[in-house]
């Protein structure tokens, strides 16, 4: 569980998070890519920190926190990730490994990118994220 | 009148962040409570390790195999737009005030705006917490500040890790709703 709060978090790991983001919004298909904690504050985003942005922060903490509370009642094991998909596109919700699910990885893509790669882009920006937080010692 | 076919019963508990919302569910549900929280990285604003950020679900039987089924918002008003979609189908709000924050009128007014339909048809009690400990404002005070506002709600004292307290405020809200049935009947 992260210790640190979200100031200290965008101190301390926003930069590498961005960058880790604009490499994946560089994928065709990437709309735009946030990462935020799990009680809902934007630590790092595609574009400048918007109002949308701090909402949809909120969104994804409570939409998160549901998704694993249905997988604990439904015994699916651990959360994961979450999928929403509307007519014009896409979004995935995963916890980053690593953080003790504290922090969230959020990606909106086009309809016209496919759900696998879709689904394997977000996977290596999170465990890219991962393997660099904790080199950049996430502390516990 | 309330039905006499069992019924289901939605009520919410909303307030600030800390004031007791989950610890009131816990303390009455028959139920396993199903919770949301994540790790809390806004200490400044309370002091506490997590924090909904879903909501909080519980159920208390009644008699007659009716249930009253009770939800809990996250207190932050950066989740705003859940208290809206979790209200949904609500008949009534208990809004849990914190007297230990600076100003828990302002933190009142807050949620009175938000809830504001169920403020009209009489379906909100307050509840205040930490009273012991912060005694101003007092209960009268509330009662001044709400009528005020020409505002006539109940106001009462409580401490949330009760049941007792709990469902005292559970029982008036309800018993303020059939009134408020009976007299539109």
């Amino acid at each position: 569980m992260i210790s640190k709060n979200t100031a200290q978090l965008r101190q301390d790991y926003g930069l590498m998070l961005r960058e880790e983001l604009d490499l994946l919004a560089a994928n065709v298909g990437i709309l735009a890519a946030q990462v935020c904690t799990s009680d809902g504050f934007e630590v790092a985003a595609t574009r400048r920190s918007e109002e949308s942005h701090r909402r949809l922060a909120a969104m994804v903490s409570s939409m998160q926190a549901l998704g694993a509370a249905v997988v604990e009642e439904t015994e699916l094991g651990t959360y994961r990730n979450l999928i929403i998909e509307g007519t014009e596109g896409k979004s995935m919700m995963m916890a980053i490994p690593g953080t003790g699910g504290d922090l969230l990885l959020t990606v909106v893509a086009s309809a016209q990118l496919l759900f696998g790669i879709f689904l394997v882009l977000c996977k290596n920006t999170c465990e890219a994220m991962s393997l660099r937080l904790q080199a950049g010692t996430l502390a516990p | 009148m309330m039905p006499e076919a069992p019924q289901e019963y939605k009520i919410l508990f909303t307030g600030t962040m800390g004031a007791g919302k989950t610890t009131a569910i816990s303390a009455v549900s028959g139920i396993k409570m199903v919770k949301t929280e994540a790790a809390n990285t806004d200490r400044a604003l309370f002091n506490k390790a997590t924090t909904t950020v879903g909501f909080d679900y519980g159920e208390v039987g009644l008699e007659g195999g009716h249930v009253l089924r009770l939800y809990g918002t996250p207190g932050q008003q950066r989740f705003s737009f859940l208290w809206k979609i979790v209200a949904k189908g609500a008949i009534g709000v208990i809004i849990l005030v914190d007297n230990s924050r600076p100003d828990p009128f302002e933190d009142l007014a807050v949620y009175l705006d938000s809830f504001r339909k169920f403020v009209d048809i009489g379906g909100v009690v307050i509840a205040v917490g930490r009273t012991e400990s912060h005694q101003r404002p007092s209960i009268d005070d509330y009662y001044q500040h709400l009528a005020a506002r020409d505002l006539m709600l109940p106001v009462f004292a409580v401490d949330v890790r009760k049941s007792e307290d709990v469902l005292m405020v559970l029982d008036v809200l309800f018993n303020m709703l059939e009134v408020s049935d009976a007299e539109s009947a």
